[in-house]
């Protein structure tokens, strides 16, 4: 083989090797982060952060609660103010334990009916069954994903972590609220949490 | 160039460096793998022949389905594809060898270590040791990392070492490509299928260290600590499946890209007529090259995109048809008022043009968002891709096959056999798969054991079907013996009037060609 040819050989198979070590890298290392950042940015996840976190209408140690000190909120809050929305929209829960924390997790009830823009409470009911005490956490999801952006919550069990001791029941609370934009198509919303344990798996791609 | 005395037996097989040797290693390893995942399937059509579990356990099954994939895909159609690289490319161009010869003789000999530990996890499920891995092809996580069985271990080593000798595979194609045409060989005026290989190499270029790097993260996941799929850690198994994908549809296309240049390659010479549309040809594969990058999606239709990401997919699938019109429509003009005869190459390759394009329409069924939700994960899907993949690009292997073979041994091949196998073939694959677009449409799911009673006079009929296409593959082992065996002397034409480098050196083709370039005009 002649010189030139050895030599172009070389710097085609150096490009090209470039490009696979190139594509390796952007599967494992561009595209995860990159993914969790596109869910966050279009709420996708199902968790909207709301604005920036140093925002008004933002409860200041957590960027997915909103205050309760907005008009909005109030409004919300306020039993007695009539709805402007003239319409029902039925929100389903569904809790479920992950197969990695043996806790018995069930919403108290399976479906209200809201009033966009009016705030609605509701509990669910977690027991550790296990002989041990245990640390758990639910991440919320939300049917349909374009509903995400209307969604406001108040407080909600889900961005702490919970303790239970061996065989230990609680309530925990859910307040929110659809603000009056929730599309008028949008007539179910699911609202699902997985509770998972948080004692053994602290590694997280996030 | 000098040569040292030349090993003989096994090690001259195993040292060999010669594009002509690797190439028959190729694609005799890739037949073997045909008939280890035929046998497979073999065992699906069984169970599945009456409804109820008759002969194996509802694990076993899940194992045969994965393996069969697997086996089929990346050791059977591939490889084959590979193997004719290896023999055609550097005759059509005119060069004396592969650009990187060394490498070739690694990249081949790779292939039996994967598929060996893949086979020896089958065999260790069999002796009842533990089950192979049951998740499907598609490996989806959490099936393949929570609850994958601790042979998934044996597969990513496996999918790893396939995925090396793939990509080397790749490399030695477009250098030998680029960089050995003979002199007044532009890329203009290459044959289709050097065309369509080249771009089917970068497209594994680009996308299997894609699927390199989905296993390295389910092993990650599954023995050091990560999340990447597991929710519990703030991972997602839908990105698993956004990434599969983003390998998946390219893949597909690296499966039927070469098809492509085998048929524009046979249909001239037995049409007696140069290709309608040549610069056409090249410019729609690729295009397709590039669709395929964008249309991943359209395998997760059901997993809750939001309606402006179904709508991009849903087009951008559609807008795929249209460069694979193009190519349709070239071959059927090339065929148009030609002096057509039908022998077995060209039966192989009407054949395919009929038979890709059902699938290629059932594609454009599933590409329809709102129809593919009903579609999707039933048989019809699996009819789909068998059209695709069986009578698309195992149909186009076999033209391919029957073309060169008298060149390659030097032999004609015995003419009312091989016309049997055809016959045999075309008829039962079509008893084997059509009937499954009505199953599925009737929503009986794919990847089950056993089924709804309604289900069970087609699926009756299809198991026939499957064995008797099984059977009939044995007739081309029969006829690939007799004519390495000996037969009627070919000509260094073989064809009447073929076109291309390779017809102008002797039957067989002698070890070492072109050592001096020629020169095209
Ligand atoms: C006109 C061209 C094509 C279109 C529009 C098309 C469209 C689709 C769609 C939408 C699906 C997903 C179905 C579902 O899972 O619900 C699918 C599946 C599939 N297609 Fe195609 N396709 C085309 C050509 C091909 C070709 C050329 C091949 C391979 C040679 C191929 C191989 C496959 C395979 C293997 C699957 C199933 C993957 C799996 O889930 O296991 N398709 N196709
Ligand atoms: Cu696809």
């Amino acid at each position: 083989m002649d010189n030139t040819l050895q030599q172009k050989n070389t710097k085609l198979i150096w490009t090209l090797i470039a490009v696979v070590i190139g594509m390796f890298a952007f599967a494992t290392l561009i595209m995860p982060p990159l993914y969790d950042a596109f869910c966050d940015w279009t709420g996708l996840n199902g968790k909207v952060e709301l604005k920036s976190a140093a925002a008004p209408e933002v409860k200041s140690d957590n960027p997915y609660l909103v205050s309760t000190e907005t008009a909005e909120a109030q409004a919300a809050l306020d039993e007695t103010a009539p709805a402007i929305a003239a319409r029902e929209v039925r929100v389903q829960f569904i809790a479920k334990a992950d197969r990695s924390i043996p806790w018995d997790f069930k919403p108290v009830n399976n479906s209200i009916n809201v009033v966009p823009g009016k705030a609605s409470n509701i509990q669910f009911e977690v027991t550790n069954l296990t002989k041990t005490g245990m640390t758990g956490r639910a991440v919320p999801s939300v049917t349909p994903a374009q509903a995400t952006p209307y969604l406001r919550k108040m407080e909600c069990f889900c961005f702490q972590e919970q303790h239970l001791e061996a065989g230990q029941t609680k309530l925990m609370p859910l307040q929110f609220y659809f603000t009056e934009e929730l599309p008028e198509d949008i007539k179910e919303v699911t609202l699902s949490y997985t509770l998972y344990n948080m004692e053994k798996k602290n590694g997280s791609t996030n | 160039m000098a040569h040292h005395a030349n090993p003989t037996g096994f090690k001259r097989w195993l040292l060999t460096t010669n594009h002509k040797e690797i190439g028959s290693m190729y694609l005799l390893f890739s037949l073997a793998m045909f008939f280890v995942g035929g046998f497979m399937a073999m065992v699906i059509r069984a169970e599945l022949m009456y409804p109820g579990l008759q002969l194996v356990q509802p694990d076993f099954f899940n194992q045969m389905t994965t393996t069969h994939g697997l086996i089929m895909v990346f050791g059977a159609v591939m490889p084959s594809f590979v193997g004719l690289a290896n023999w055609m490319i550097p005759l059509m161009i005119g060069a004396p060898d592969m650009a990187l010869p060394r490498l070739n003789n690694w990249s081949f000999w790779l292939l039996p270590v994967a598929f060996g530990i893949l086979i020896f996890a089958i065999i260790k499920s069999f002796l009842g040791l533990g089950a192979a891995p049951n998740f499907g092809w598609t490996f989806y996580a959490p099936l393949s990392t929570s609850y994958g069985p601790p042979s998934t271990d044996f597969f990513i080593l496996s999918v790893h070492i396939m995925g090396i000798s793939s990509i080397m595979g790749a490399v030695n194609v477009i250098v030998t490509i680029i960089n050995m045409r003979a002199p007044g060989m532009t890329m203009m005026k290459m044959p289709l299928f050097v065309w369509t290989w080249l771009i089917t190499a970068f497209l594994l270029i680009a996308v299997i260290p894609v699927l390199a790097g989905a296993v390295t993260m389910m092993l990650f996941d599954r023995h050091f600590g990560t999340s990447f799929f597991d929710a519990a850690g703030g991972g997602d198994p839908v990105m698993f499946q956004h990434i599969f994908w983003f390998f998946g549809h390219p893949e597909v296309y690296i499966m039927i890209l070469p098809a492509f240049g085998i048929i524009s390659t046979i249909i001239p010479t037995f049409a007696r007529k140069p290709l309608f549309g040549y610069a056409s040809m090249v410019y729609a594969t690729a295009s397709i090259a590039f669709l395929s990058f964008i249309v991943w999606a359209h395998h997760m239709f059901t997993v809750g995109l939001p309606l402006q990401g179904n709508l991009f997919f849903m087009y951008m699938t559609m807008l795929i048809s249209v460069p694979t019109g193009v190519k349709v429509f070239n071959w059927i003009a090339t065929m148009w008022r030609g002096a057509m005869t039908f022998e077995v190459p060209m039966l192989f390759s009407i054949a395919f043009v009929v038979l890709f394009t059902i699938g290629g329409l059932s594609g454009l069924m599933l590409a329809i968002t709102p129809a593919d939700q009903q579609y999707h994960d039933t048989y019809f899907v699996v009819a789909h891709f068998h059209y695709v993949l069986v009578t698309g690009a195992i149909f186009s292997v076999y033209a391919a096959a029957y073309y060169w073979l008298p060149k390659w041994t030097g032999n004609m091949f015995h003419t009312g056999l091989a016309k049997f196998h055809f016959w045999a073939s075309l008829i039962s694959v079509n008893v084997l798969f059509f009937p499954m677009h009505f199953v599925g449409l009737g929503s009986m799911p794919r990847r089950i054991p056993d089924y709804p009673l309604q289900f069970a006079d087609m699926n009756f009929w299809i198991s026939i079907g499957g064995f008797a296409f099984g059977l009939s593959q044995i007739i081309f082992l029969v006829v690939l013996y007799k004519c390495v065996k000996g037969g009627e002397k070919a000509t260094s034409e073989v064809w009447e009037n073929p076109e291309g480098l390779e017809w102008t050196i002797p039957s067989p083709a002698p070890l070492h060609t072109f050592e001096v370039p020629p020169t095209v005009k």
